[in-house]
């Protein structure tokens, strides 16, 4: 592991709050008509992590946080698993540019990321014999990119706190 | 330089690894359950993080009742005292089509279960949002209170659906909606089985497998048949909405909406239906039996 001038104890206690805050806001209710256009909270805090702490946060934590996503949905196990740990590896091959991406480019890179979440897990449904039939499926990557900065934003001056 | 290639090489190494874990995890979810334990434990961790979500509505909730005016809840009582009284009558004159079911059963000599559950147990139904792309409850109700896979749960006008997780304090539950379930039902009126398949979104739910010339007409109430053991038998389920017979083709679709209100669950009753369900596992005799000869 490559030394780290941040303090772990703290810094690993603020990413797992923030991961925590993410299934707790994805748990929250909403009404049936906007259902279909949730972020994916636990999936764009884990991209954060990602680019901001690749030393820190990989495809091991981004797995378990998928494997967790599959229970709280009653899904079956491996789908968010298989899918997260996809997009973690992606981030991680490619952090230090996404990094310097301006907002706006970052933005589409997560629609990508996030779009790829979702097409692995639309495999695995399909495989199941359980393909989603709406189109709505695919909102939620759309409405997590539009998300992106400012979560990005909100992160950053979280992480420029707690990671001295 | 070098410790960015060995992080991109590590990473790939490990995600590859989880790559294989996960088909393989997937593998035995699909098949078999032997991860319902791994499912409950990490459902019971995450019951926390629900319980918080939950809480906004129910200090709401209890905040509104608190500050209610008079007038309010003179409203809100009239208005239990009448939906108290519609239910005594169903409940009346369900007792009154069980009775009669038991007789009919009794004259055809048919083996027909005891409708009347004896164990039941009401459980909260947390605010929180599941999966946008399934029908899925969260009940307040867990292994501590003897809540088991599978065991069905009504509200006071229908059958709700059944509870697929079990957790410590909370159990995660499928509705019939659900595009994934299917229940098996009868006609009330002609006796016809058939099975019920959620719609999803729609709330709805849809029967596949009725033939063009089936006796059927819309408004026909849809009870539990009781077959595969899951549901008692006889609880009201949906009555019909669509019909359309096209002589070209050789199923009618049907389409049934169901009786409980599956968009505004608050609270649910979990029922033990008596008999216990029969389990799927079979044991092995203990002794082979005799050959007989000949």
């Amino acid at each position: 592991m490559p030394d780290s001038l941040l303090p772990w104890s703290r810094g690993m206690l603020a990413i797992a709050a923030s991961v925590a805050a993410a299934f707790l806001v994805s748990a929250l209710p909403w009404p049936a008509a906007l259902a279909p256009y949730q972020p994916l909270w636990v999936a764009m805090v884990l991209i954060y992590w990602c680019l901001a702490t690749p030393h820190i946060i990989g495809v091991g934590v981004a797995w378990l946080c998928g494997l967790l996503s599959d229970v709280v949905q009653g899904v079956l196990l491996g789908q968010h698993a298989l899918s997260y740990a996809l997009v973690a590896w992606l981030t991680l091959l490619l952090y230090q540019r996404i990094r310097l991406f301006p907002p706006l480019q970052q933005a589409a890179t997560v629609f990508l990321l996030l779009s790829l979440n979702q097409a692995v897990q639309y495999l695995v449904l399909t495989v199941q014999g359980d393909s989603p039939s709406l189109w709505e499926y695919w909102l939620p990557a759309l409405t997590s990119a539009l998300l992106w900065p400012w979560l990005f934003l909100f992160l950053r001056y979280f992480r420029r706190r707690t990671h001295r | 330089m070098n410790s960015l290639f060995y992080g991109v090489r590590s990473n790939t190494r490990r995600f590859v690894v989880l790559l294989l874990l996960s088909l393989l995890a997937m593998i035995v979810d699909h098949r078999q359950h032997h991860l319902d334990q791994v499912r409950s434990t990490l459902l019971s961790a995450a019951y926390p993080l629900q319980y918080m979500a939950d809480l906004p509505f129910r200090l709401w909730s209890a905040a509104s009742s608190a500050l209610a005016g008079r007038q309010q809840l003179l409203e809100q009582n009239r208005m239990m005292s009448e939906e108290i009284a519609a239910l005594r009558r169903r409940q009346f004159r369900f007792d009154t089509l069980v009775a009669e079911n038991a007789r009919l059963s009794e004259l055809l000599d048919s083996v027909s279960e005891a409708t009347v559950p004896g164990r039941y147990l009401i459980a909260r139904v947390l605010k929180i949002s599941i999966n946008p792309d399934a029908e899925l409850i969260q009940i307040a109700k867990g292994r501590t209170d003897g809540i088991y896979s599978g065991q069905p749960l009504l509200d006071a006008y229908g059958i709700v659906g059944q509870v697929t997780q079990v957790g410590n304090a909370s159990s995660q539950a499928m509705l019939i909606t659900d595009r994934r379930h299917s229940i098996p039902l009868r006609i009330n009126r002609t006796g016809v089985l058939t099975i019920g398949v959620g719609t999803g979104a729609d709330q709805k739910l849809e029967l596949p497998y009725l033939p063009n010339h089936v006796n059927l007409q819309e408004g026909d109430l849809l009870v539990t048949s009781g077959l595969g053991g899951t549901f008692p038998e006889g609880y009201p389920v949906a009555s019909i909405t669509h019909l359309s017979k096209d002589s070209t083709e050789q199923f009618a679709r049907v389409t049934a909406t169901p009786l409980a209100r599956i968009d505004r669950i608050h609270e649910v009753l979990l029922v033990w239906p008596n008999p216990p369900p029969v389990r799927a596992e079979i044991e092995e005799p203990a002794h082979p039996s005799p050959e007989h000869a000949g």
